[in-house]
């Protein structure tokens, strides 16, 4: 569904990706990990389309994306969840929630969705009338997935979304990012600094290193694989525990 | 006295945040600030005095129809003035805006004066001059036509904004232009209508500057600049604030006109503007 194949992208002078090639498959929920710095968050929006690649190929469903604007490849049927907490905070939830449905299709089924969304996270209905700005880190963290899925995308990005919440919120997230695979088959790309977590959920997992994919597999693999886990990620499996 | 103050400081003050309105639209969605704000006042103002003097057309009932010309000229100016601006980077927008509508006002000024030669012109509708006792002090009945169509206008603009998805995708737009975008909004058709919108106003304002005082091809820098310190009385691109603001305005010119005199109306008002901007520079109404 996704490809991206051998793309290089750079801030100015610098290089931030290096032959990056990474596949998504339909229905498929696939992970991005690496340390700080590593250029998860650059592929992210490489895909979106903020960041033009200067060589490679990025495609989805079998259409070549670098030459769209944002929008265009938004009404494409991507969606992400940005690594800033990005709620428009001077509107109300709903307000924020309606935004997500401005797409043609999506603003059609926009009730249904809503309902859904509300039933997922019931929180965003009790607030619906409150200023996103006024929410507490996870509430909005809830908002902007909720907003994501207003849009019915078929692949959704999503950019260290547990990042700053405590524990037992980051379960809740996952649960419920669980909850909506299971319900939709809705292909996922996930960036998380929680390995462990991201690993658990995730059908495979590509590791980035200093701006290139270092090594790919099935989650699995990588969970039960020790050496693996302590080569990319020793420290931060063992705070998950 | 004290009444006459307060009556005509609140009448003056939602004149002005009717002149002001379109500019803080534009800044707030765009970050881009538009110099020329001015003269498409006065532009608006010669579009209602030529439907008034070549086809008879009320100003009050010509309003319709400058909103509809000025939202298409702003539409030109979007295209021609400001779209170019994104081949800059983000931080240098601001400025180079301001330095490429700074020329837009000569362009604009001397286009006026050509059609218009430089005299000074005003409307002289069956009604003006008549009077209306209001609390015992005698209001014009032109200054209180211009407060209900600033009263309609700014309705309809808040109604629009928070009702229709164009209206949201406007102020997501304003709030963080990535963000909207991910959603499928296209930033460049939002900027475009905002614009529209903003130059609409502005058209909009000059029928009451052309209603209530008069216009001249270069008098568009006064309401500039009453724009730019209605602007910052609200705090730089917020929309909601500019009412209070053109009140707050208002009031304390008339409160300085009380006791400076007359002369000293304009000082009033640029003298605020640097003691906010020096204490207050988020705006008067700020949290
Ligand atoms: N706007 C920018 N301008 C210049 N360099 C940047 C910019 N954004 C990121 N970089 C650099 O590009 C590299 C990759 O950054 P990126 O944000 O993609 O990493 P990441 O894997 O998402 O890291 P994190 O886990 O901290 O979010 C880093 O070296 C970073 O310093
Ligand atoms: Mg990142």
């Amino acid at each position: 569904m996704l490809e991206i194949k051998d793309v290089d992208v750079y801030y100015g002078d610098l290089r931030a990706l290096t032959e990056v090639s990474l596949t998504v498959n339909k229905g498929e929920i696939v992970t991005l990990i690496g340390s700080n710095g590593a250029g998860k968050s650059t592929t992210l929006r490489t895909i979106c389309g903020f960041l033009r690649p200067a060589s490679g190929v990025v495609r989805f469903s079998g259409q070549s994306l670098v030459t769209h604007a944002v929008h265009r490849i938004a009404e494409m049927g991507i969606s992400m969840v940005t690594e800033e907490k990005r709620v428009f905070r001077d509107m109300t939830v709903f307000e924020n929630l309606r935004l997500g449905a401005f797409m043609g299709k999506a603003r059609k089924r926009k009730d249904e969705t809503l309902d859904w969304v509300y039933k997922m996270s019931p929180v965003l209905q009790e607030r619906s009338r409150q200023k996103a700005g006024t929410l507490s880190g996870g509430e909005q963290q809830m908002l902007l997935v909720g907003r994501a899925l207003m849009s019915q995308p078929e692949l959704l990005l999503l950019d260290e979304i547990s990042f700053g919440l405590s524990p037992l919120l980051v379960k809740n997230l996952f649960k419920t990012i669980k909850e909506i695979h299971m319900s939709t088959g809705m292909t996922i790309l996930l960036v998380e600094q929680n390995v462990h977590m991201a690993l658990e959920l995730a059908d495979r997992a590509y590791v980035m290193e200093s701006g290139a994919v270092v090594a790919e597999g099935q989650a699995a693999d990588f969970l039960s694989s020790k050496q693996i886990k302590d080569a990319y990620f020793g420290v931060t499996t063992e705070e998950c525990r | 006295m004290i009444a006459q103050i307060i009556m005509y400081g609140v009448i003056i003050g939602i004149f002005y945040a009717l002149v002001a309105v379109g500019l803080s639209l534009l800044f707030g969605v765009m970050k881009y600030m538009n110099i020329a704000h001015g003269s498409f006042v006065v532009i608006g103002g010669y579009i209602s005095f030529w439907l008034f003097n070549l086809l008879g057309i009320d100003p009050f009932l010509s309003i319709p129809f400058v909103l509809v010309i000025m939202f298409v000229i702003g539409l030109i100016v979007y295209g021609l003035v400001f779209s170019p601006l994104k081949r800059f980077a983000e931080g240098q927008r601001l400025g180079n805006s301001m330095l490429i509508t700074f020329g837009l006002i000569l362009v604009l000024d001397n286009l006026v004066a050509f059609l218009w030669t430089s005299d000074v012109k005003t409307i002289t509708a069956p009604y003006s001059g008549q009077v209306i006792q209001l609390l015992g002090i005698r209001v014009p009945f032109t200054s209180l036509g211009v407060i209900g169509v600033t009263f309609a206008i700014i309705g309809i603009l808040h109604l629009f904004l928070s009702r229709t998805y164009i209206g949201q995708s406007i102020k997501a737009t304003a709030q963080d232009w990535e963000a909207a975008s991910l959603l499928g909004i296209n930033i460049n058709r939002t900027y475009l209508i905002a614009c529209g919108i903003s130059v609409a106003l502005a058209g909009a304002a000059g029928t009451a500057v052309v209603l209530m005082y008069s216009i001249s091809p270069y008098s568009g820098l006064e309401w500039m600049l009453i724009s730019m310190i209605v602007l910052v009385f609200a705090g730089l691109g917020k929309i909601r604030e500019v009412f209070l603001a053109g009140l707050a305005l208002g009031l304390l010119e008339q409160l300085g006109v009380f006791l400076l005199g007359g002369h000293y109306r304009a000082v009033v008002g640029l003298v605020l503007f640097v003691l906010i901007l020096i204490l207050r520079p988020q705006g008067l109404f700020a949290k």
